[in-house]
């Protein structure tokens, strides 16, 4: 490959706005280093998920193949890898190449590349083998479990005392769902945190108690300015008596000493009052620092309480999550020497190709790190490359920190910097809207409070254009209807955006709509909205497959079967074609119900899940639409799966449905999602309905701070409100700035990335303005109206903006481009085969004598006996009657027979007892004769009766541990037969005798144990005879068949 | 010079032609006589289908067939020497492991095992057993140890554990010294020795069928009786020089090679049941030509095999896995699963889940005295009332509500006595009993014996030998399954019968592990071990000679039907590749000769190409998306042809939008009946008997939901689980309320000390406690109770206030005789009930206040609980509680209000309702309206949004139309107001 030339590879940080290609700035690098013979293996492409690194690496194969086949594409790839001379057998041969080495290429998630390291380095991790990542309904499962745990293993003072400080003070019903919620809430953050950062916060010293004292009294006494003075003490003196310390630091006299202002209604406070207010204002401080961080501790306390069992939950499952993988190679990789893993994932890593970089958490980045920083350093043999967008790091809550982004340049040396910011996506309406909005967001009013975070936004912005100006496109802004009651005024515009993408789909059939939330709720509602417009949408990442009433009836019949008490249960089956199918027809039949459910468990534990609900499901279809049955194939589908590993309880699988989120395989041509979820996709309209919430949301229950992007938490807080950060050391107030700043920022790249979504049109709604808005919501809709809007209030059902060629998409879309994927009238193709042949071919039945012992019915009591070591006795005696061809030549001689016990494993303090009980069987007079040629000679001889006229003397043949094989009944009967001997005429057989030694410990003379089990033993010696009547073509009457008890020293004819 | 090589050719199935070649062999003219001959093949179901052809070949040409000896190639080197001693088992290694890394000095342990398992985790060192002793089984099978490593090591560049091999070599001659005391052997020790001594002798001759990879050590063996043996190769002699002297793939030879397949007989489709659809398609587009027994369906990946079933079950074809399910499906595993979960600790959850074992209901239905009621309703109701955390303490509630599962209980307590803790006495197997003191495994482990409190606690605390158990499991199996002779015939009972076989195999491996190895163990754990050991293993279902056969990869080569579609042909599958290991990367084992990638893909390419070249039809589906959501490629196989052919693939199998396309699902036999689904709702039916009298809470049900409140109140519905952790908005608030209402009743309600109040609410609270739950409440439960006690106290205060102001309790609890309180509506009486929390009166003024206690975790005071902001009544209990005062003769003017007693005891406090009489007049016209309404039957619609109280009735209404719509946390507290 080197005539091609070994361009370098230079190490860079590409900044790609949304839509401008960030997909193919990395497959063009994949691309220029596979065609310039870089080992393939040797090339590590990751983003984040599975979807994303499945159209990656298909992007690169496309690409490639389309060059190879096409002289225009070859030249255009030439072009920009620049290869000006690229021929087609370069193209094939590259191609060649990588599908040859599918197996080695490591193109893929990030996780996926960690998993395969940890594994590699699972014992030096502390990794159990063969451990798994843990499915996430496991996961949650043992979380709740070790919760659980958690209670039963403490005292409860002791879990008392930590719920009052994790609820400040309020005495709430929930214990374990409350606990539950706070560790899965919180639970990143603790595996982050040293425990340290846990008490970072320093608490305050409280004056002595005598010096309060004293103080209050100056206070109480002290002469005051006047009425107003006097009452505020008064007040403020209530709330220290009654421990109110935020209060009596917010109010009065007080919150003006704590500000330092000295000054209450602009007259300064006497300097002896102030002077004892000190002391008091000192008090309440503490109290209140002391509360945060006891909060803040025993949250930490707690976390580490859970982590201790879950964690041991988890190894003992041999279950992780991905980030328990990340976290544990982050702390070994440093201690590990990267030829270690080199060495073990059987690949240098040469050339690292980061994609979507500004949502690499921390924890993540401590693992790339040390690759990264080789590979710089070692530029130009190995190369670094890098593309993400920080305005679109919407994961920050889920530990992505967009600041390593930013962070990176100084991280490594000899970094390129490049910006895209040029859209192959959007129409210019769309894009001149993002440069409205973006252009000027630092000076945006509805920013005004957050105009730190805004002028950092700003700072990230750069002018977008687009390479699309022959779209056509349309962007509008407009008021919802307004609701009558204020709390519906949400409910109300996701319905309008409802009624718009129904206006869309009569307008452009052919486009496809995405309906971005904020939130799951919101999206249900949605997805409501429009079915009940007759709006087929599907929920990006699926919805539990309970919103078809035809699972839930399903899951009903399941409850009934658990709970035959469940009378809810009960009702819905019996008003159902399932409640005749079942036989269940009055919820109030407790003894059917009783009935049906025992026989539906024990239908679930043989036939499992899969065959049950089909058979269910094919009850149903007639009631259902194709949208119902298909929601039932994908319930059987999952119980299908399911009963692999069937769960302990039915509840169990129940649950499993009503949680795992099923995409519906109806691509609808509306979808709705969060805008979360859309990363990465694209419709031709986008509709955003949820533009009205805060751009500062819900408080979180902590603020963390670290000490730079990419170094674990060194600071922790509990959230606290606004009014009391001022009590707090400098480093923590900031860091709650910091946080808001960072939380709004994140807000605006959200609306970035739902913006950016849209190729031809963008609708956004927002809320008609509350009777007393005086000013700017600070909420996205707010930062729209302030960019776009003609100012002033919103009034219902208004557009406040608009721009582009509405009809021009409306041509453009007109055509439905893609006929439905799934045509539910389209009956399924016909199953024809030929009919089966009158005897069966294969898959033949197998029976084998021994296994017919005792008849087709089977006492599970006598399969079950462990008595090993009668067994391995039959076994060694068997052996030893094997060496026996005739006696009349002798006894076999002891040493061979001494070999033979050894070899199956006889304990030799045992084998002189087998080898006497061998001899004394021998000695028995009817086992000896049956081994004795006289038996088939002399005038006593045994034998089939028809054998003997006509033939005097017949030639015998015996055979030991005789094989045979014959068909028999249509099935294979074969096995091996104990002793046969074989009386000829000539070369004629004609008669056959069967001998099976049986060594059942039956007392001398016991004739009617001997009965019973020789009536065992009959259908198995029967087997015999039919099977040597078939393989010497010899009739029935020819072949018998005999017993030979060796303890009794009995032969019995069977 | 070396054993005979024979191509057989490979247009035709290779079986076909190795009968042939057999029958070709045998010198009686009127038998096919295989006395002295040993076939090896490299399958099981190769082995089974050879001889199943063999027999219907004889049968046909009737002539008497003397059988070979059919083998795998795995079981061969058995057949060629003597072992001197006996075999260790599979545990037994397992436990040799362990034992030899206990031993280890952990210094020089630590560059292996940097962090060893807690000393008392079996199961954590058991899986590092199982993972050193498939390494040294892998590395002996080509006859290596450990030192080989270390030595090929230092001739590999970018070698970097010599440490890590050193320590690992330490712990193998520890491993074999353990064995070798013990007087065993491990299966790689015995061969490895006889290749040594040359010891390989063989009477018989061998014939070798496509075993196309030996391991060394075989080939080693095979060498010594070389004269003896002959190889059948599948593959036209022209290609003869792509195997080896012993019939094996040349790897390097089989690199580049390209594979006759056409690009039409390869389809790349979306996910698994995509997949399972283009196998039915393809079988559909045999358009029947072919029987379902000339038809085979490849599955290098067992994944795709639940959707293969289903979908050919839609079509009704059988389909046969010949695998098999797991034996953990089966009854008697699971139900042991369940025991041993129960032994634990005789936990409420594990007993639920083991009474509701099939086996269980119907062994108590059948053994005398049988018990056959709804014991699970009876289960579900005590949980429901009581939330115990365990059974076996004492009994709570009155005994007509546990008596049948009291019974229930005390017979599985006996049976599992019976079983564990008294079969030991019978079986005297003196080996156990000479247990030795200084056994490294027993002293660490003996903790693992949980111990539990139910009555028969001991066979918990028990610990034994980890073979003494074996007997008391056997034993239990038979109690509960073998009651009845079981039905061979019978699927459920063959599986069963299946089940426990394998199971009394896998306990006669634990009689057999030396007594100086055998962990001491609890039955729980013993039960563990076992059904660890068993996880892997599967019941084959019956033969099904009607049946599709499903087949894996590595017996598709030897399988003899005219049609087969490959599915699964993906890359990692077809081939496998090691990309990483924890021992041996690939690079070391190729430096070894161990299987690696090269080695993988030639295997595979020459199935492929064998395949290929001998079936009639062939088609070969791949997949771009696993069961769990990964993204697939497919194989590098189906790109083995000229370049320029690979490059359409690519084009055509890489393309998104083609995989899009192919996502149409083929939806079997399940069709829609009509365009839009007719499930709604039941509607309501006439009620059977006209409504004579309502609850006063029951209003607020019917405003929200009429619907929902007929299915509740009228029909009496509710839901019915197990699954609650703590107490719930309802159970908390009975609990408070019931402490209240015995504090009304009690000296202390006049009180206008706190602390005498406190101390009788305490006293209360405690009793109701000790009541509903017990001694021993769950954790959860007590703290939950220590919150009703806070809330208390702080009411406390608020109530010595209240009575020094001059208000006494007048009544608690207090609601009229039946049909005294009513409403009259066209003329006609609603009787009305209830019961009124509390009424106090004032002695100074008699004026009396009606209150109701609330305790649900935000205060709402009873105007927002009644009323909606735009003024509609949403409730109306307080305003009908004048009626019921009436039914009671108490007269004369009352205050309406509640008590609240919410989560912030900040706002524990009265909360009176600011109504009118025109308000509370238009209340009494809205009751009357309800009331018409329920006399009419007027319940339909539901409403859209369902209301808190009615999770129950979630499916009948499908509400999960709305998705998580109505997820919010429910706070009701419908305290001592059940229906
Ligand atoms: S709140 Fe405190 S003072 Fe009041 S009753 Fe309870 S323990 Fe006594």
């Amino acid at each position: 490959m080197s005539p091609l030339g070994a361009a370098p590879f230079p190490n860079v940080v590409i900044r790609a706005s949304a839509g401008t290609g960030k997909t193919f700035q990395l497959s063009n690098r994949f691309l220029g280093l596979a065609v310039r013979g870089e080992p393939l293996d040797a090339i590590l492409a990751t983003t984040f998920t599975r979807k994303a690194a499945g159209e990656i690496l298909d992007r690169i194969l496309v690409r490639l193949a389309d060059a190879a086949l096409d002289d225009q594409k070859r030249a255009e790839l030439g072009r920009l890898l620049g290869l000006t001379d690229l021929d087609r057998a370069d193209c094939l041969a590259v191609l060649g190449r990588i599908l040859g080495h599918l197996h080695r290429l490591r193109v893929g998630t990030l996780d996926h590349f960690f998993i395969q390291m940890a594994r590699s380095f699972s014992l030096e991790l502390g990794l159990p083998p063969g451990w798994q990542i843990l499915d996430e309904l496991d996961d949650r499962r043992l979380q709740a479990e070790a919760v659980g745990e958690m209670l039963e293993g403490h005292a409860t003072g002791d879990t008392l005392r930590l719920m009052h400080l994790l609820t400040k003070g309020d005495v709430t019903r929930s214990v374990s769902q409350q606990l539950l919620q706070l560790v899965r809430g919180l639970y990143a953050v603790h595996v982050e945190c040293p425990a340290e950062a846990w008490t970072a916060l320093p608490r305050a010293k409280s004056p002595e108690p005598r010096a309060i004292e004293a103080a209050r009294a100056v206070v109480a006494a002290a002469a005051l300015p006047g009425k107003q003075f006097n009452d505020a003490r008064e007040k403020d003196l209530a709330k220290f008596d009654t421990q109110q310390w935020e209060a009596f630091l917010q109010n009065g006299l007080a919150a003006k000493i704590a500000d330092g202002s000295g000054v209450y209604r602009s007259k300064p406070i006497p300097e002896a009052a102030a002077e004892a207010y000190e002391v008091l204002v000192a008090h309440a401080r503490a109290h209140v620092l002391g509360a945060i961080a006891n909060q803040t501790a025993a949250t930490g306390e707690l976390l580490a309480r859970f982590d201790r069992i879950y964690t041991r939950r988890k190894l003992a499952r041999r279950g992780l999550r991905f980030d328990d993988v990340t976290r544990r190679l982050g702390d070994a990789l440093p201690r590990e020497r990267l030829d270690r893993v080199v060495y073990r994932l059987d690949a240098n890593v040469a050339h690292l190709l980061l994609d979507e970089f500004q949502d690499t958490s921390a924890p993540q980045w401590r693992v790339l790190r040390p690759f990264a920083r080789r590979l710089t350093a070692d530029s130009p043999r190995a190369s670094f490359f890098c593309v993400g967008d920080t305005k679109q790091a919407i994961y920050g809550w889920r530990g992505g920190v967009a600041e390593i982004f930013d962070a990176i340049s100084d991280e490594l040396t000899g970094l390129d910097s490049r910006e895209l910011v040029r859209s192959f996506r959007s129409a210019p309406p769309v894009i001149d809207a993002v440069n409205r909005v973006f252009g000027s967001i630092g000076a945006n009013p509805a920013l005004a409070g957050h105009a730190d975070a805004a002028r950092r936004w700003a700072g990230r912005f750069a002018t977008h254009a687009t390479a699309r100006t022959d779209l056509p496109g349309h962007v509008a802004l407009r008021g919802a209807p307004r609701a009558e009651q204020p709390p519906k005024q949400g409910e109300l515009t996701l319905q309008h955006a409802a009624d718009r993408a129904l206006a869309w789909r009569g307008e452009a059939p052919g486009a496809t709509v995405g309906i971005l939330a904020r939130t799951n709720k919101s999206v249900a509602r949605l997805i409501f909205e429009l079915r009940r417009r007759g709006v087929e949408a599907s929920e990006e990442g699926g919805n539990p497959l309970v919103d078809a009433p035809a699972v839930e009836l399903i899951l009903s019949a399941l409850s009934l079967a658990d709970h035959p008490g469940d009378t809810a249960a009960r009702f819905h089956v019996s008003k159902s074609p399932l409640g005749e199918a079942l036989g269940l027809a009055r919820h109030d039949d407790d003894a059917a119900a009783w009935q049906i459910a025992r026989q539906i468990r024990a239908q679930l534990m043989s036939d499992g899940f899969g065959p049950t609900l089909y058979d269910w499901a094919r009850r149903l279809a007639d009631e259902c639409d194709s949208r119902d049955v298909g929601r039932l194939v994908q319930l059987i589908e999952l119980a299908y799966h399911r009963d692999e590993a069937p769960p302990a309880r039915i509840d169990d699988f129940i649950a499993m449905v009503r949680q795992r989120k099923v995409e519906d395989p109806s691509s609808a041509p509306v979808r709705v999602m969060t805008v979360h979820q859309a990363k990465g996709l694209e419709f031709d309209v986008v509709i955003l309905p949820e533009l009205d919430v805060k751009l500062f949301g819900q408080p979180p229950q902590l603020v963390v701070d670290r000490a730079s992007p990419a170094e674990p938490i060194h600071r922790v807080c509990r959230y606290v409100a606004q009014k009391t950060r001022a009590l707090l050391p400098a480093p923590f107030a900031e860091l709650f700035v910091r946080y808001e700043s960072q939380v709004v920022g994140e807000s605006l790249c959200v609306l970035y990335v739902a913006m950016t979504r849209a190729a031809h049109a963008l609708e956004m709604i927002v809320a008609p303005s509350k009777e007393n808005e005086k000013t700017l919501p600070a909420t996205l809709a707010g930062v729209l109206r302030a960019a776009l809007g003609p100012g002033g209030p919103v009034g219902p059902e208004t557009t406040l903006f608009e721009t582009g060629d509405r009809q021009g998409v409306r041509r453009a879309k007109a055509e439905i481009a893609k006929p439905a994927l799934v045509a539910p009238a389209e009956a399924p193709p016909a199953l024809r085969l030929a009919p089966a042949p009158d005897r069966p071919r294969r898959g033949l039945d197998r029976r084998s004598p021994s296994r017919l012992e005792g008849g087709p019915k089977v006492e599970l009591a006598f399969r079950m006996r462990l008595d090993t070591a009668a067994l391995d006795r039959g076994t060694l005696l068997h052996a030893w009657f094997e060496r026996i061809a005739w006696l009349d030549d002798g006894e076999p001689d002891e040493a061979a027979l001494r070999r033979i016990g050894e070899r199956l494993g006889a304990p030799p303090d045992a084998m002189d007892a087998h080898l006497a009980s061998f001899r004394a069987a021998l000695a028995r007079p009817a086992v000896r004769a049956v081994l004795q040629r006289a038996q088939y000679e002399g005038p006593d001889a045994i034998g089939p009766a028809a054998v003997r006229p006509g033939v005097r003397q017949p030639r015998l043949r015996v055979w030991r541990e005789r094989p045979f094989a014959v068909l028999d009944e249509g099935a294979i009967l074969g096995g091996t037969i104990d002793r046969l001997v074989v009386l000829h005429d000539g070369d004629k057989a004609i008669g056959a005798n069967v001998l099976d030694f049986k060594t059942d410990a039956i007392p001398p003379g016991d004739s009617a144990a001997l009965a019973a089990r020789t009536d065992v033993y009959r259908p198995q010696l029967s087997a015999y005879r039919r099977a040597v009547s078939a393989m010497f073509a010899l009739p029935a009457d020819r072949v018998s068949a005999r017993l030979v008890f060796v303890e009794p020293g009995a032969v019995v004819e069977a | 010079m070396s054993l005979s090589r024979v191509f057989l050719g490979w247009n035709r199935p290779a079986l076909d032609a190795a009968v042939d070649y057999l029958a070709g062999q045998s010198a009686a003219p009127d038998a096919f006589d295989f006395q002295g001959v040993v076939v090896a093949v490299s399958a099981a179901r190769a082995g089974r289908r050879l001889l199943e052809i063999l027999v219907q070949r004889a049968h046909a040409a009737g002539r008497m067939l003397v059988p070979p000896e059919i083998v795998t190639v795995g079981r061969l080197p058995e057949l060629l020497y003597t072992a001197k001693r006996p075999f260790a088992g599979e545990l037994v290694q397992q436990l040799a492991w362990v034992e030899a890394l206990r031993r280890a000095d952990p210094v020089q342990l630590a560059p292996l095992l940097p962090h060893p398992p807690e000393p008392d985790d079996l199961a954590g060192w058991l899986a590092l057993g199982e993972m050193l002793g498939r390494l040294h089984r892998e590395l002996a099978a080509e006859a290596l140890d450990f030192k080989a490593v270390v030595d090929a090591g230092s001739r590999l560049q970018g070698f970097v554990e010599e440490n890590r091999w050193a320590a690992l070599l330490a712990v193998q001659r520890s491993y074999l010294e353990i064995l070798d005391q013990l007087g065993l052997w491990d299966l790689q020790t015995a061969r490895l020795f006889a290749i040594r001594q040359g010891e390989c002798a063989i009477d018989r001759r061998i014939l070798l069928v496509g075993t196309v990879d030996l391991n060394r050590a075989a080939r080693m063996m095979l060498d010594q009786v070389e004269e003896r043996v002959t190889a059948l190769v599948f593959a036209p002699p022209e290609l003869a020089d792509r195997f080896d002297d012993h019939g094996c793939l040349d790897a390097l030879a089989w690199q580049n090679v390209p594979i006759a397949i056409e690009t039409d007989q390869i389809e790349v489709v979306d996910g698994p049941s995509d997949q399972a659809a283009a196998a039915v398609r393809a079988v559909c587009a045999l358009d029947g030509q072919y029987s379902a027994d000339e038809i085979t369906i490849g599955v290098p990946d067992a994944r795709i095999v639940p959707h293969l079933q289903q979908q050919f079950r839609q079509c009704d074809v059988a389909a046969r896995y010949g695998v098999g399910a797991s034996v953990a499906r089966s009854a008697p595993y699971r139900f042991l699963a369940a025991v041993a979960e129960y032994l634990d600790q005789r936990r409420f959850s594990a007993f639920a889940a083991l009474m509701r074992h099939p086996a269980v209901g119907e062994w108590l239905a059948r053994t005398a005295p049988a018990i056959d009621g709804d014991w699970l309703s009876e289960l579900d109701r005590y949980h429901a009332d009581h939330l115990p955390l365990s059974v076996g303490g004492a009994w709570l509630g009155s005994p007509e509500h546990y008596a049948l599962i009291r019974q229930v209980y005390e017979r599985i307590e006996a049976l599992l006595q019976d079983a564990l803790a008294d079969s030991h006495e019978d079986s005297s197997t003196p080996r156990h009993s000479e247990r030795s003191e200084e056994s490294g495994l027993a002293r660490p482990f003996a903790s693992l014996g949980v111990t539990g409190r139910g009555a028969s606690a001991e066979t918990a605390r028990m610990v034994r030998s980890l073979g003494e158990w074996g007997a008391g499991i056997a034993g239990l199996l038979v109690a509960v399954f073998g009651g009845r002779p079981l039905d061979r015939s019978d699927p459920a009972d063959r599986s069963v019968l299946a089940a426990c076989e394998k199971i009394r195999g896998a306990l006669a491996l634990h009689e057999h592990v030396p007594g100086k190895l055998a962990p001491i163990v609890s039955a729980a754990a013993a039960i563990r071990l076992l059904l660890r050991a068993l996880a892997g293993e599967t019941i084959a279902p019956p033969a099904d000679p009607g049946a599709i056969e499903l087949l894996g990869w590595l017996e598709l080569p030897w399988d003899d039907a005219p049609v087969l579609v490959v599915t699964g042909m993906n890359e990692g599958i077809v081939p496998a590749s090691c990309n990483e290991d924890l021992f041996l990367p690939n690079q070391l084992r190729r430096e070894l000769g161990l299987l690696d990638n090269d080695q993988r893909l030639a295997r595979d390419v020459y199935s492929l190409a064998l395949l290929a070249a001998s079936r009639r039809r062939l088609r070969v589906i791949a997949g771009r998306r696993s069961p769990e959501g990964d993204p697939l490629v497919p194989s590098r196989l189906l790109f083995a042809t000229d370049p320029a052919t690979a490059a359409r693939r690519a084009l055509a199998f890489f393309r998104a939008d083609e995989a899009a396309a192919a996502h149409v699902v083929s939806r079997g036999a399940l069709r829609p009946g009509r365009a839009r689904s007719t499930f709604e709702p039941p509607r309501p039916e006439p009620l059977d008997a006209p409504v004579r009298d309502m609850r006063v809470t029951e209003f607020r049900e019917f405003l929200a939901c009429p619907y929902r409140y007929y299915l509740r109140r009228r029909l009496g519905l509710e839901g019915l689980a197990d699954d609650a952790e703590e107490l719930d908005g309802g159970l908390f608030g009975t609990l408070a309320h019931e402490a209240l209402g015995e504090f009304g009743r009690g000296d202390a309600a006049s009180s206008t000390d706190p602390e005498r109040i406190a101390a009788a609410l305490d006293a209360a609270l405690d009793e109701q406690v000790r009541r509903l739950f017990g001694r021993r409440p769950l954790a959860a439960i007590l703290v939950q109770v220590e919150q009703i006690r806070a809330r208390l106290h702080r009411f406390a205060h608020w109530q010595a206030d209240r009575a020094a102001a001059g208000w006494r309790i007048e009544r608690v609890e207090a609601g009229p005789e039946p049909e005294r309180a009513q409403l009259l509506v066209d003329d006609e009486p609603m009787y009305l009930h209830g019961r009124i929390d509390r009424i106090d009166l004032h002695e100074a003024t008699g004026r009396r206040t009606i209150l109701d206690y609330k305790t649900s975790d935000s205060a709402q005071d009873p105007n927002k609980a009644h009323r909606t902001a735009a003024g509609e009544w949403i409730d109306l209990q307080l305003p009908l509680y004048r009626h019921l005062l009436a039914g009671m003769g108490i007269k004369g003017p009352v205050e309406l209000g509640y008590i609240l007693l919410p989560k912030d005891l900040g706002k524990i406090d009265l909360a009176l309702a600011p109504w009118t009489e025109a308000d509370l007049a238009e209340a009494d016209a809205v009751a009357e309206d309800v009331i018409r309404r329920v006399r009419r039957g007027d319940f339909w619609p539901p409403t859209d949004v369902p209301p808190a109280f009615s999770e129950d009735f979630a499916a009948i209404c499908h509400d999960g139309q709305f998705g998580d719509l109505d997820a919010a946390e429910t706070d009701s507290d419908d305290e001592g107001d059940a229906p």
